[in-house]
């Protein structure tokens, strides 16, 4: 065949490009080719060109031959360059297409950069993925295949954006391209692919699920697992899986299990809690929300509990470590169990043997429990257990005191016991600065005064807080109207609190309370620190932000010796703002004229 | 007024960066000032910017379909993000208030408007055969200068490539590749940037990190393209510098390949120019060029006319990139008064100076449906004519009706109504999927007696022409499946 000839012929072609002409000339292998060549070439004028030209390139002397062989490859090329074959074998077939709605309506500069993001490693890609979510430009046919790959990238936040943001919204048209990418023995992108299948197509995608809780691997099967949970027909799949080897996929069938709550799944929770499976099952079983699991295990604690009182050596640590597993496993359902419960919560923490060193986490949470039953005896009991033990509980019967208490009796009961160094004192601030915490929290967005509400302590905590030199509780207790304790604080203030953090603190209570140097202090405040200040407290700036325009020099002269520059820009900022301020608004409380300057900021 | 929309001001921002930052200056509110005259042709604003003085910006629609952007920041970026935020700021809803036409804006308009008489003017005479604007002059000794230089660096370039084949590929090493490299930037010296570039072009392959074969077989080709260039080029140079009087060659992109840039002027004095054309763009990508240093937007267009298929390509070289405008896909109908038709083959380049655009419709969908040539014989015999001559493009652009895509076991193939098939292959343009992943997502309806635009190749090794699909056209849209 002639064509055949002219591939022999190119391949001798370049064969001497890459040996060089200089090795043309009476070549062999080129010379065989010929005489076909000239045959062909009586009938066919291309031929005959070639033939000339192989003729030219093989006698020609070395020096010729580099033109003499682009003359002939030239030539050779554009004939080959006609013979172009455009069939393949074998007979077309017809397909179906998934038929994909979404448009290819994105452009270069919208597309371009979104891919970029999706296929490379760096910073910044997160950032283009909210952008791309900002303007819809994800919602692309050609985005699609790709959002699909980068839920397999390790930075783990960008696969959460895309699986909770981005794919729910392509909805059902991604089922064909994440059913096209996901491996059933693949990794944690897989199980993503997994969930997302079963999000957007429910149970049309169970049998896939199916397939992956029996043999994926294991991010795909306890991605599958979780899914099977909703399914009660499922259940004997689950208890198989709950003996699996591997113990990720166990506990992910506890937590089906769970939910699914059902007697069986019952039966093989609680069979779990006393086997070595114990650790993983705690939080499922805390989750689950059939009270007979719990009640089960209160009376397997009950049983535990005598077991420790009967025994010695390693049974009696097995004991303590099992109670302590029981135990945990009630956390955060006490007052459903609350009847069962109080009687053995009552018997352990009022029995002498159990207070040891060696139980001395599961009192702890024994304890907790006890307040979590929310039960009028057990509170009682609580505060009972004030003086027992060496005080040990004085921080729960605190809490239950809190609770039971009038503030006057409460301050009458403990204000004693807050003095000194002892470890009950100070299991009593503990405690007293959980409560005061609970009700001081607040934060930027959320404004919540620093102080805790006034009629539910006794008043003469604050004293009884100053004698004792707590200043973090000195400021909590202090309101609007306290003048009595502007002293101490100005005293802490001037005597530099700076290890302990607090002067914010007492700024703003001095503030609150309308001390008259308060501005004055807060000025030497800040300028004590200027040289180490590399962030500028929050809470401090609506108390610049509400300085006289008498204080403009002086904070420009503190901004100015700032080291760090962000503050000194946060600095100027509020001081432009000071100085552009109508004069009204500067005399008033801070809050106006900041929440006038925030909104300017932002 | 004409209406901002936010794809309107996206197209007017230089790049991708531009676009986000203009915003960004709405969501952060940095317009200190927004105002709007009561005609609404002026939107101007203060804008703080990093200074103490804010910026003052302001963009002018008194030419609607052309506005005037002004700006007193020191970006080199033009429209600058400013000006752009203003835009944004007035497409997002923001409130501007009214104000008086400011005076500097009122001078400058005034200005503005003497120009164009003058123009208009002096445009008017020249109609009336008054003050004809003279024929461009050439040098002719300058230009016979240039030439013989011109040759001079031919023979240089013939000699290194002769000396290359005698030697052989197989004897190539790194030495020898960092001779090739310089005496290509001596080339710089001999006023064929485009002849300098294929040569760079050819190192470039030869550097490359691949297969040894794949690369000779790249290389050889690319070594008869410059061999086919030297010796035309030659003969073209000798017969003009022989007789500079003869026109400048318009049959092929010969001049172009050597490296001439054409003015738009050359080209409407030599009669290149296609009046009241509509053109409709059925792909775009921007690629970078490493042998030429430069960005190139390039973009593929069909005639709604005639059905031709012509190109557009933005260059931006790196040195200048930052200040130049990055061209994006255009969904819309360009109407244009000249367009400017480039020497080449099959797909010509194209420019024109002022489009109109307007949304594309259904009717210009079935326009190109009808346009499309239903005979692959036909294509494959205009295609396979082209791509023989050395110095053709290797890869044209062609517009197709197919019957139906199908396949053969994992390779799709286009079929037309004779049953004649095109192998689609995806590795010709770097496309955002490959064509393989994307092709089964696409309806039934996109699959059959439908329009497409493809892109052709001969690959040496296999001896097989196949196409790579760029885009698809339905009777109600357009699937690109490139930008």
């Amino acid at each position: 065949m002639s064509v055949d000839l002219l591939l022999n012929l190119q391949q001798e072609v370049s064969r001497l490009f890459v040996a060089g002409s200089a090795m043309a000339e009476g070549d062999l292998r080129l010379d065989k080719l010929l005489p076909q060549l000239k045959r062909l070439g009586d009938s066919a004028p291309v031929f005959k060109r070639l033939a000339e030209a192989t003729e030219g390139l093989l006698t020609s002397p070395r020096d010729e031959s580099p033109a003499k062989l682009l003359e002939l490859a030239t030539l050779l090329s554009a004939v080959l360059h006609t013979q172009g074959k455009t069939d393949l074998p074998g007979e077309p077939q017809a397909f179906e297409g998934f038929g994909i709605a979404l448009s290819t309506g994105d452009s270069f500069r919208k597309l371009q950069p979104l891919l970029e993001a999706l296929t490379s490693k760096g910073p910044g890609r997160l950032e283009q993925l909210r952008q791309a979510y900002e303007d819809r430009s994800f919602l692309d046919l050609r985005a699609l295949p790709s959002l699909g790959r980068g839920l397999d990238d390790s930075y783990s936040e960008i696969p959460d954006f895309i699986q909770d943001k981005l794919f729910p919204e392509v909805g059902a048209d991604a089922a064909p391209v994440l059913r096209g990418q996901l491996n059933l023995q693949g990794g944690k992108g897989d199980a993503r692919r997994l969930q997302l299948l079963y999000q957007l197509r429910g149970e049309a995608a169970l049998e896939t699920v199916l397939e992956a809780a029996n043999s994926g691997s294991v991010e795909p099967k306890v991605a599958a697992i979780g899914i099977l949970g909703a399914f009660a027909e499922q259940e004997p799949l689950i208890l198989d899986l709950s003996r699996e080897k591997r113990k990720e996929v166990r506990q992910a069938a506890f937590f089906a299990l769970a939910r699914l709550g059902s007697e069986q799944a019952v039966d093989r929770l609680f069979e779990a809690v006393s086997s070595k499976d114990r650790e993983l099952v705690v939080e499922p079983a805390r989750q689950c929300s059939s009270r007979s699991l719990q009640l089960r295990i209160v009376a397997h604690a009950a049983d535990v509990f005598d077991r420790y009182l009967s025994s010695e050596g390693s049974m009696r640590t097995e004991a303590v470590q099992q109670l302590h597993i029981n135990l945990r496993c009630l956390e955060g359902s006490g007052n459903k169990v609350a009847a069962t419960a109080f009687p053995l919560l009552q018997r352990m923490l009022s029995s002498k043997a159990f207070i040891t060193t060696e139980t001395e986490a599961v009192q702890e949470i024994a304890a907790e429990l006890l307040l979590e039953l929310n039960l009028y005896e057990a509170d009682h009991f609580a505060l009972e257990l004030q003086h027992e033990h060496k005080n040990k509980f004085i921080g729960f019967s605190f809490r239950s005191a809190y609770k039971l208490l009038t503030p006057a009796e409460l301050f009458h009961r403990f204000a004693g016991e807050l003095k000194g160094r002892s470890a009950s004192a100070r299991e009593l601030q503990r405690a007293l600065r959980g409560i005061v915490s609970g009700q001081l929290k607040s934060d930027e967005d959320e404004w919540r005064e620093p102080f805790v509400p006034e009629q539910a302590w006794d008043p003469r905590w604050r004293q009884l807080f100053v004698e004792l030199d707590l200043v973090d509780l000195v400021c909590a207790f202090t309101a609007y109207s306290d003048h009595g304790v502007s002293n101490y604080l100005a005293s802490k203030l001037a005597a530099g609190v700076r290890k302990e953090g607090n002067e914010a603190e007492i700024l703003l209570a001095l503030h609150r309370i309308g001390y008259k140097y308060a501005q004055d202090l807060l000025m030497t405040v800040l300028e004590k620190e200027s040289r180490y200040m590399y962030v500028l407290d929050w809470r401090l700036k609506p108390l610049i932000a509400a300085l006289p325009k008498s204080y403009i020099e002086r904070l420009r002269q503190f901004a100015a010796g700032l080291a760090y520059e962000s503050v000194r820009n946060e600095v100027t900022a509020i001081v432009e703002a000071i100085e552009a301020a109508p004069d009204h608004t500067s005399e008033e409380s801070g809050t106006g004229i900041w929440g006038w300057i925030k909104n300017k900021m932002s | 007024m004409i209406a901002i929309t936010e794809v309107y001001i996206d197209s007017l921002a230089p790049n991708a960066g531009a676009m986000k930052n203009g915003r960004d200056l709405v969501k952060k509110n940095s317009f200190a000032l927004l105002c709007v005259t009561d005609d609404g042709t002026l939107l101007f604003g203060d804008c703080k910017g990093s200074g103490s003085e804010p910026y003052r910006c302001s963009v002018d629609f008194v030419q609607e379909d052309n506005p005037v952007f002004r700006c007193s920041c020191p970006s080199r970026q033009f429209p600058c993000k400013h000006t752009l935020g203003i835009l944004y700021a007035y497409a997002l809803g923001k409130t501007f208030v009214k104000a008086e036409l400011p005076q500097d804006i009122a001078d400058k308009r005034e200005k503005a408007e003497k120009r164009e008489e003058k123009k208009k003017e002096a445009a008017a005479a020249e109609a009336n055969g008054e003050g004809t604007k003279p024929k461009r002059k050439v040098n002719k000794s300058a230009l016979i200068k240039k030439m013989t230089a011109q040759l001079e660096g031919l023979s240089l370039l013939e000699k290194l490539i002769l000396q290359l084949v005698h030697n052989g590929l197989g004897s190539l090493d790194k030495k020898t590749i960092q001779l090739v490299e310089d005496q290509a930037k001596q080339l710089g010296n001999y006023y064929i940037p485009g002849a300098q570039a294929s040569l760079r072009e050819l190192v470039l392959v030869l550097q490359a990190e691949a297969d040894k074969e794949k690369i000779h077989a790249i290389a050889i080709q690319q070594l008869i393209g410059l061999h086919a260039l030297v010796k035309k080029g030659r003969s073209y140079l000798e017969q003009r510098a022989s007789d500079p009087d003869l026109p400048m060659d318009t049959e092929s992109a010969l001049e172009e390949q050597l490296g001439h840039a054409w003015q738009l002027a050359e080209l409407k004095e030599l009669g290149r120019v296609k009046p009241e054309t509509e053109l409709l763009q059925l792909s775009f990508l921007s690629y970078i060029d490493q042998a030429r240093g430069e960005y190139v937007d390039a973009g593929w267009w069909a005639d709604l006319r005639d059905g031709a298929i012509y190109v557009t390509r933005n260059l931006r070289p790196f040195r200048a990139a930052k200040s130049m405008k990055e061209e994006d896909t255009v969904h819309g109908v360009a109407g244009c008064e000249e367009l400017f038709v480039y020497p080449g083959d099959l797909n010509a380049r194209v420019r024109w100076e002022r489009g109109r655009y307007r949304e594309v419709a259904e009717s210009d969908f079935a326009q190109v449906r009808t346009l499309a040539n239903g005979s692959f014989t036909d294509v494959l015999k205009r295609v396979k004519n082209s791509i023989k001559n050395p110095l053709s493009d290797k890869n044209p652009v062609m517009l197709v009706a197919f019957q139906a895509i199908e396949r053969i076991g994992d390779t799709f193939v286009l079929k037309d109504a004779q049953g004649k098939q095109l192998v689609v292959v995806a590795n010709i343009l770097p496309a955002p999927q490959p064509v393989q992943t994307m092709i089964p997502l696409l309806q039934s309806d996109d699959l059959n007696d439908q329009a497409a635009l493809v892109m052709f190749e001969h690959d040496m090794e296999s001896g097989r022409l196949a196409v790579q699909l760029l885009s698809i056209i339905t009777g109600s849209r357009m699937i690109r499946l490139l930008y």
